[in-house]
């Protein structure tokens, strides 16, 4: 609303000033502190939990963090799956990128009308699809797919083709629309005086996408990316399905020919999924569950701020 | 000016470069637009091609674990329903006071903060809070076990910055001078917002609360330690919002993966996924339509 209906509306309110009026002044301002002190919640009870890993199972945080021993019994090292997930988000962002980008460009500058609406739609349809479907298809489809690719190329049976490809391939196409739209909105925030600069020149389409559109909407850009980061970091269902979940590194080398370890392994969230149901509560499993919460409740809440950072640096929006 | 147009010029060379990158570029992007739409396409036709003839009305109304689905579909939209009242009170007030009310300043600045961070936590971990504070009683003993209404609650707290942000763009979408009229006219700021701002932004609500509606039916992760992975055992039609557990059709189909699935139950499971996809692509396409019909019916065009 602009300043003079802004003024108007506080003289009216002073004037007409109801029960009915505060009462909903009240319940709206309520409701937003709803959303806050869920945000505020998340935090302390994720935190007050995370903390007995380590001041009532004694569990050493050294070894918590830098080892790679977990037995679900007395020792309880995360490393793996933390480079797990590491790699899982890497590889997943060295596929979507790319695509997603391209679909961004796509969509906002070549695209005739018609079929920017039928690509909007299915992009928008992509969101909507539940994670448990990506995760069924990457089973049925990929997985078998995989298995039978890498043991054709290595000649013998080695593979299973669970693990960080197929759970890399179903993330990525996971994180792609919301990668894609917020780029594309950025892209059409780009005012039109910038393209109509840059074809006056006598630059090519091309030329005016990479000089002008792309850096025009990096920050946008780096939004999407980020947000994407942490979908891909949070997945769980989709990536249960075909992450094999083994205390493996994601891929390592080994002895014997073929050399080369690519199967089962685990991330952050599968490992919670898998563990939570034989977990008793106060157990030092149930607590270090809490804590592997918390690391990813905070590097979420990083990633959060570090877009907004991105968001508020953006010169058009 | 004669060298400009010499072919063989320099200018020329660089310019034809470009213009054979600039196509080359251009094909690139239109492949990799189609190759999406051929995913997206796979995916879809996939899961129909594998699980429709499966989908036969004793499935559907059948409650055996592995061959119906009768108390998923009851559970789907009972806890569809218990999440969606408070998401749609607390989403649209939470709406209404940044849109109508709220001014620019810090306060509005960390709503957005806590709107993002609550966006940004992995579900699983919402989940785990649902069981801390709805299934158990902080971590001790039994508040509602494993329920619906837990269930419920948890996809309400995970819903909620998705539907107060669809509600903000529903809000936005009324212009001002439907304000300024019912102001001028002596209205209150709460007569203009109950029977002006909302009526009009009543089509784009709706069609976001569907939106978050085909969230919460695809939601697994926050569901299977909230309101569990098994049904109730006395029988499908039961409405007891705590202690009785229910599964919904998402997380049945991840439950029929996680117990060594039968042969019955993998046909069970790509059957369920077709009427999953089916409910979500009925929701997309009633959305659709509403913003289709009266979407401008405010617009003032």
């Amino acid at each position: 609303m602009d300043r003079t209906v802004r003024i108007a509306t506080r003289r009216s309110h002073r004037r007409h000033s109801t029960l009915a009026d505060s009462l909903g002044h009240a319940i709206f301002a309520g409701s937003a502190a709803i959303i806050i002190l869920s945000a505020a919640l998340v935090y302390y009870f994720v935190g007050s939990q995370a903390f007995q890993t380590f001041t009532q199972s004694h569990v050493d945080a050294g070894n918590f963090f830098f080892s790679s021993n977990w037995d679900a019994q007395d020792n309880f090292g995360i490393l793996y799956f933390i480079l797990g997930s590491f790699s899982l988000v890497l590889l997943s962002l060295v596929l979507a990128v790319p695509l997603s980008l391209g679909i961004a460009i796509f969509l906002s500058e070549i695209a005739p009308p018609r079929i920017r609406s039928i690509t909007r739609k299915a992009i928008e349809l992509f969101l909507g699809i539940p994670s448990v479907i990506f995760g069924l298809v990457g089973l049925i489809v990929l997985v078998p797919l995989l298995r039978n690719a890498m043991n054709f190329i290595v000649g013998g049976i080695f593979f299973n083709g669970f693990g960080i490809l197929p759970a890399m391939i179903v993330v990525s196409f996971m994180i792609l629309p919301t990668i894609a739209t917020i780029s594309y909105d950025a892209m059409q925030a780009v005012p039109r005086d910038l393209r109509e600069g840059s074809y006056a020149m006598g630059a090519t389409r091309w030329q005016t996408i990479r000089n002008i559109i792309i850096p025009a909407s990096l920050s946008g850009i780096m939004t999407g990316v980020i947000l994407g980061v942490a979908r891909a970091l949070g997945e769980t269902v989709a990536v249960a399905f075909v992450i094999g979940n083994s205390q493996r590194l994601p891929f390592g080398i080994t002895h014997s020919y073929p050399y080369l370890y690519v199967g089962p392994t685990s991330v952050l969230t599968t490992q919670l999924l898998f563990n939570f149901k034989e977990a008793t509560q106060g157990s030092a499993l149930y607590n270090s569950l809490w804590t592997i919460c918390f690391v990813l409740v905070l590097i979420s809440g990083i990633l959060v701020a570090v877009s907004r950072s991105f968001a508020a640096k953006s010169v058009y929006k | 000016m004669k060298e400009k147009n010499d072919k063989a010029s320099p200018e020329h060379k660089q310019h034809e470069k470009e213009r054979r990158r600039d196509r080359r570029h251009t094909a690139l992007l239109w492949i990799d637009a189609c190759f999406v739409m051929a995913v997206l396409l796979f995916i879809i036709g996939f899961v129909f091609a594998r699980g429709a003839k499966n989908v036969t009305w004793g499935f559907l109304t059948g409650s055996d674990f592995e061959t119906g689905i009768a108390p998923q579909l009851f559970n789907t939209i009972y806890i569809l329903v218990i999440s969606m009242v408070p998401l749609l009170f607390i989403g649209i007030s939470a709406a209404i006071y940044t849109v109508e009310y709220a001014r620019k300043g810090v306060l509005l600045n960390i709503l957005r903060f806590a709107n993002e961070t609550l966006t940004s936590i992995p579900s699983i971990v919402v989940g785990f809070l649902g069981f801390l504070l709805f299934v158990t009683n902080f971590g001790v003993g039994a508040r509602w076990e494993f329920s619906r209404l837990a269930g419920g609650l948890t996809l309400a707290v995970l819903n909620l910055p998705w539907m107060m942000r669809t509600a903000e763009d529903a809000l936005h979408a009324v212009p001002d001078s439907i304000r300024e009229a019912s102001l001028a006219l002596g209205a209150t700021k709460m007569q203009t917002v109950l029977r002006m701002v909302l009526p009009a932004a009543l089509p784009n609500l709706v069609t976001g609360a569907l939106i978050v509606s085909g969230r919460i039916i695809g939601e697994t992760a926050a569901l299977i330690y909230t309101s569990g992975v098994a049904g109730s055992s006395s029988g499908w039609f039961n409405l007891a919002l705590t202690h009785v557990p229910g599964d919904t059709l998402a997380v049945h189909i991840y439950t029929l993966f996680a117990d060594n699935p039968t042969p019955a139950a993998q046909k069970s499971q790509t059957a369920t996924a077709v009427v999953l996809i089916a409910l979500i692509l009925v929701l997309n396409l009633i959305a659709r339509m509403i913003e289709k019909r009266l979407g401008h019916r405010f617009s003032g065009n």
